[in-house]
């Protein structure tokens, strides 16, 4: 086996991102914080945000564009951590069959989504936008309508259905966060999250090695090269398509509990974007993207962010932080938009 | 006098020459017929005077060309439209869902002269612009409500409308037209040429593109010959010879035949019978082939007369319906994924963008999806689709085939997109080689490719007929090199089988053959 | 059955009204004021979205920009304190200078994105939107000194998220009186909007309407026959960013309250999905789909939270339903739209 150089290449978006961080990297020096701790936020928040960023890759590398349809994914990873809260599941067991009940909703989900975005091809993106979109509100009513009995899971008072957030704490908050924890002086290396996303790094770098994974990339570049030498192009695309639905459900268990709650309604709606840019960061194209670009890409996104809070809090402006990181995940997609080359127009005449 | 003179114009796209040295005049008021078959340089020379966008991409052009004597430079298409260059293409150049009137007057609007001081802003004065519509229309004799949206309107009629379009410039010198009777039936044609000859007589030159050449004889002043991108002849009216102008576009050159021993049987291993085929909004009927297992079949015509269908619907770029047999069964012909695993394969026309993948490496371009039938290109069978490459066998594999086929390359990893164009179609023969197939269909496999390379991929595709007993299947409108390697060759016009010839046969039968025209033919019934 | 394919959508829509309006159990005054309310604030938005529209670039999503435009020249005069009559001229003067300026970066940056027009503007409509904070919730008390200290917050850094407007809700008041349904409105508004609509019209009908219909249809054809492509397609940003200044100047004086950080968003989705509710696909649109579209769309939106209320006691139901209608019609849209062109 021959090894491929690995390639960052230097654009604006990589240039931006990193001035920003040394930036806040030297500022925190004068406000005197931490480093430690910050390393330390930085590794959970780089594994939890990075098996969603990771979930973008099988549809890119069918040629399906980047995910913007994610909260599909996300709701069908809710609907599975419900299922095991609704059991009153805590634990490990609870996180296993948050994982279990949330493949199996994404690849319902993943197959209805394919069936769409398959008849719109060269239009994903746009289509996947407002398909994601739309799924908020259905979701919202199935929150609303389904038959949940946990009384943790309700509103408390008044109001019918699901709780907007639904407290991890007594089930399996932090459960990856906390497995085979390494301390080394204040350092916390929370070794088991990172194998666990490592592992899952493994599986779709696995994946892109086998025959199916090398067709599939080559349908992202030639599809009619690939037709032209009997695959079933559409079939694969659902196959990308389903790949990248589980990888999403996973990642938003993985986040959630990181996170502690389970965001409901409108919690999914925003989060494709940031995940899109984070792999923009790490050198991603439309059409390829790499294990390594996300393990990248994501790290340098979810340390700009976490160091920036409280930069913008010695500021006494603490929404600065959010409003200048909008700008940067907004401002990178758009200017990959733009360089991605204009729609060429084949004039023969 | 003179309007338009080219001296020494050549053009070439990525080394290969498509004009060369090219020297050509056109008076006022005269009607000069251009001529030639594909790949002529007929196109590249129309669409160097109109400033095609493509042209300047390429590099531009070399050469002079002046416009009463003095000189231009056509950089775009506004430069020539500013020169009173107008040009009507064989793809139709029409907004449907514009009005008749609004496609004449484009570009060129009347304005309400009140409102003249909004600027873009004024408002358009239709029906002014109507009437001009209605005279520019009676220019080419037609007489039609010019308030009806041109996609409602026959696509013979919009063949008027573009030439109006152009005459309604009251600055137009020179208009160029291309096929402009292609779509046109017996009467309507004769009503254009008719009118052509009163917009010449108006003072207005023509640049007449056509494969007709009976129609090129009875309008044109003169007529010019292409062929491979030189000027082969110039005739004036009186030395007219239709007979002579064939042979002049195909050429004559009396050629050694390629192909050694004739293994090829008479029994049918695939056959058309009456099928339908689509594409590009038209659809054409009733077309039938049977091609002999074992034989080398070449498939000619002008462009766009369908060479290329047979292998095109069978895989599903084309639409194709109907009764298809392959060794006797029906094929399902709507299952164009499974055409591979029963042994067609196809090599398409546009090499660059489906035949290969640009990006890749020579060795994924060898053995792409050729697992099925390699078994050994993978590392464990079991795993079918999930199972990983098994490299070195890839490799060793590889590493043959580049030896074999004597493709130039650094090492199998290079990319395909830096090799050239006669390297690039070996590796599209190679993976055809890997993959075995019973019938292959090529297309134009010696498009944009060196002369020393073209004869090497011909010996590459007879070798793989003699040895494996491939049946093959070429599409190409270089007629000569058909000649040297094809058992048959059919000549297709209006996308149908026109005449099928077998070896030895007559140049000129065969030359009038692709414009459509029988040996003898009385009058054009 | 080709000839009423046009009619499918508006069908629909109107289906669901007389179904909303029966499940919700409300006076028809209510609703009939409301929609004099719905009809002043967003009839331009809809007007504003038709030019892209016809130069086929789809729905222009930032029109969220010419509605910051207008956000920015009522934020100037409110914190200018002008008189009200002279103050909305004023606003109007600025949104104007603003939008031209805005429409044109806008169409610049989408002559780039050829092909992917509308995601490409969506995204500039998050930025501006994003930019557009961070001058007034970072750089308002830090940078820029506002001329009244009491728009900021306490804290002296930022612009207040709620200023009020109300002087200039009686703008027109006692002109032209007319009351619709439970509304007591004036006739002024819907004047100004049904003359947008004849002007926009007018645009249709000019030499730039004429190419921009050509540009619609086919760029490289358009180019060949000498338009300017890059420039007709600039022009239709443009004009569609000044009328969503404008749309949103209307709807600040008919709200009376300027919601500085929110006031602005979602309109594009909501008028977009209005629009194509009024049968209008992202190749075609034309002041007829406003008009119907705006009325059907709308009529949904007031009663659907009414209709969750009665139908299953929980408002907040009626909420999800319509926000699914708003994006379900757009995914519809494409659907149909992309399918077709594909054909």
């Amino acid at each position: 086996m021959r090894m491929k150089k690995l390639k960052f290449k230097i654009e604006p978006p990589q240039l931006i991102i990193i001035t920003y961080l040394l930036i806040l990297t030297i500022s925190l020096k004068f406000i005197h914080i931490s480093y430690i701790d910050m390393i330390n936020d930085s590794l959970i928040k780089w594994v939890m945000n990075g098996v969603l960023v990771l979930s973008l890759v099988p549809m890119i590398n069918v040629g399906a564009g980047r995910n913007f349809g994610l909260p599909i994914g996300i709701s069908a990873g809710l609907v599975g951590m419900c299922i095991a809260i609704e059991f009153r599941l805590t634990g490990w067991i609870g996180f296993i069959t948050s994982i279990f009940f949330g493949v199996v909703v994404s690849i319902l989900f993943g197959y209805i989504y394919s069936f769409i975005l398959n008849k719109l091809k060269g239009n994903e993106e746009i289509v996947g936008t407002f398909v994601g979109f739309s799924f908020i509100p259905i979701m919202s009513l199935f929150w609303s309508l389904a038959p949940f009995k946990n009384r943790q899971m309700l509103y408390p008072v008044g109001g019918q259905g699901l709780r907007p957030k639904i407290n991890l704490e007594n089930y399996f908050s932090k459960i990856l966060d906390s497995f085979l924890e390494i301390n080394i002086g204040d350092l916390v290396i929370p070794l088991g999250l990172i194998l666990f996303f490592l592992l899952l790094c493994l599986i779709v770098y696995l994946f892109g090695k086998t025959r199916m994974g090398i067709t599939m990339a080559a349908i992202a570049e030639n599809e009619v090269f690939v037709k032209l030498s009997g695959v079933n192009i559409n079939k694969y695309r659902t196959y990308g398509i389903i790949f990248s639905t589980i990888l999403a459900a996973i990642g938003i268990i993985v986040y959630s509990q990181s996170y502690g709650f389970v965001h409901l309604y409108d919690g999914p709606f925003m989060m494709a974007f940031p995940a899109v840019s984070a792999i923009l960061i790490g050198g991603a194209s439309k059409k390829k993207a790499t294990v390594f670009q996300v393990m990248l890409g994501t790290y340098l996104y979810q340390t700009t962010f976490l160091l920036s809070v409280p930069v913008a809090n010695v500021l006494l402006i603490p929404e600065m932080s959010e409003v200048i990181r909008m700008i940067v995940t907004n401002g990178i997609i758009l200017y990959a938009f733009l360089y991605e080359g204009v729609k060429k127009t084949n004039e023969k005449i | 006098m003179e309007i338009l003179r080219v001296e020494n114009l050549s053009k070439d796209f990525n080394g290969i020459m498509a004009l060369n040295n090219i020297n050509f005049n056109l008076k006022e008021g005269e009607i000069h017929g251009i001529i030639g078959s594909n790949g002529s340089g007929k196109s590249t020379l129309m669409n160097i005077l109109f400033g095609s966008k493509h042209i300047r991409q390429t590099g531009g052009y070399e050469g002079n060309i002046f416009i009463y004597n003095k000189k231009v430079e056509i950089k775009n298409t506004y430069d020539a439209i500013k020169l009173g260059i107008g040009m009507v293409h064989q793809e139709l150049a029409l907004l449907g869902e514009l009005d008749i009137s609004s496609n004449i007057k484009i570009n060129r609007e009347n304005i309400i002269d009140s409102t003249k001081i909004l600027g873009n802003f004024a408002i358009v004065d239709v029906d002014k612009n109507n009437d001009d519509a209605r005279v520019s229309l009676s220019k080419v004799g037609i007489d039609i409500d010019s308030r009806i949206k041109v996609k409602d309107i026959s696509s013979n009629l919009k063949q008027f409308i573009e030439i109006a379009r152009e005459i309604d410039n009251t600055s137009l010198k020179i208009l160029i037209l291309d096929e402009p009777t292609s779509s046109l039936n017996t009467r309507e044609t004769k009503m254009l040429l008719s009118h052509l000859k009163e917009i010449a007589k108006s003072g207005i030159s023509v640049i007449f593109i056509s494969h007709r050449l009976e129609e090129v004889t009875q309008i044109c002043h003169r007529v010019t010959v292409l062929r491979d991108g030189e000027i082969i002849g110039q005739y004036e009216k009186e030395d007219y010879d239709i007979n002579k102008l064939a042979l002049d576009m195909i050429g004559k050159e009396v050629v050694q035949t390629l192909k050694k021993k004739n293994k090829s049987t008479s029994n049918p291993i695939l056959s058309f019978n009456n099928i339908e085929v689509s594409y590009r909004n038209n659809i054409y009927t009733d077309i039938s082939l049977d091609i002999n297992e074992g034989e080398v079949l070449g498939i000619t015509g002008l462009a766009g007369h369908g060479q290329e269908l047979f292998g095109y619907g069978l895989m599903g770029l084309y639409h194709m319906d109907g009764d298809v047999r392959y060794k006797g069964e029906k094929l399902n012909i709507k299952d164009s994924n499974a055409m591979i695993k029963k042994g067609i394969y196809l090599l398409p026309n546009e090499r660059k963008e489906m035949g290969l993948l640009l990006n890749h490496s020579i060795w994924e371009n060898l053995v792409f999806e050729s697992y099925d039938k390699q078994n050994k290109f993978m590392k464990y069978p079991r795993l079918k689709h999930l199972s990983p490459l098994n490299y070195k066998a890839i490799y060793r594999y590889s590493n043959n085939m580049i030896e074999e086929l004597n493709i130039k390359v650094r090492d199998i990893e290079q990319e395909i997109r830096e090799l050239s164009g006669g390297n690039q179609q070996k590796v599209c023969i190679g993976r055809a080689i890997t993959i075995n197939p019973e019938i292959l269909f090529v297309g134009e496999p010696t498009r944009g490719i060196d002369i020393y390379s073209k004869e090497i991929i011909l010996d590459m595709l007879l070798k793989l007929n003699e040895e494996k007993n491939t049946t093959i299947i070429i599409s190409s409108g270089e007629v000569s090199e058909l000649k040297r390697v094809c058992d048959r060759i059919a000549v297709m016009y209006e996308n149908k089988v026109f005449k099928i010839f077998h070896k030895d046969f007559d140049s000129e039968e065969f030359s009038l053959a692709i414009s459509g025209r029988r040996l003898n033919e009385d009058e054009e019934a | 059955m080709k000839k009423y394919k046009n009619y499918y959508v508006p069908s629909f829509f109107l289906i669901l009204s007389i179904l909303g309006i029966m499940a919700a159990k409300v006076s028809s005054n209510f609703i009939l004021g409301e929609l004099y309310n719905r009809f002043v604030r967003n009839g331009i938005f809809l007007l504003a979205l038709i030019l892209p529209i016809m130069a086929g670039m789809g729905i222009n999503f930032s029109i969220t920009i010419g509605a910051i435009a207008g956000q920015i020249g009522m934020l100037l005069v409110i914190d200018m304190g002008l008189e009200p009559k002279l103050g909305f001229v004023v606003a109007i003067i600025f949104s104007i200078i603003l939008s031209i300026i805005f429409g044109n970066i806008i169409g610049t940056i989408l002559n780039k994105a050829k092909g992917k027009e509308m995601i490409a503007s969506m995204v500039i409509g998050f930025l501006g939107t994003n930019l557009y904070q961070l001058i007034f919730m970072v750089g308002y008390g830090t940078v820029i000194k506002p001329f009244n200290p009491d728009i900021l917050l306490t804290r002296g850094i930022g612009v207040k998220s709620m200023l009020d407007a109300g002087n200039y809700r009686n703008l027109y008041r006692n002109i032209l009186p007319i009351k619709i349904g439970d509304a007591e409105g004036s006739l002024i508004p819907i004047i100004i909007i049904v003359l947008v609509g004849v002007i926009v019209y007018l645009i249709t009908k000019s030499k730039i309407g004429y190419h921009i219909k050509a540009v619609g249809e086919n760029m490289v054809l358009s180019e060949k026959l000498g338009i300017n492509v890059d420039r007709t397609r600039r022009t239709s940003i443009v004009l569609s960013t000044l009328l969503a200044s404008l749309a949103q100047l209307m709807y600040i004086q008919n709200l009376g309250v300027l919601n500085v950080y929110t006031g602005h968003l979602n309109l594009d989705i909501f008028s977009a999905a209005a629009l194509l509710a009024g049968g209008a696909t992202f190749r075609k649109a034309n002041i007829r789909n406003a008009f119907i579209g705006i009325f059907l769309f709308h009529t949904l939106f007031i009663v659907s939270p009414l209709a969750g209320q009665n139908i299953f006691k929980n408002p907040a139901l009626g909420e999800y339903f319509r926000s699914f209608i708003a994006y379900g019609t757009i995914v519809f849209a494409l659907m149909i739209n992309l399918k077709q062109t594909e054909n």
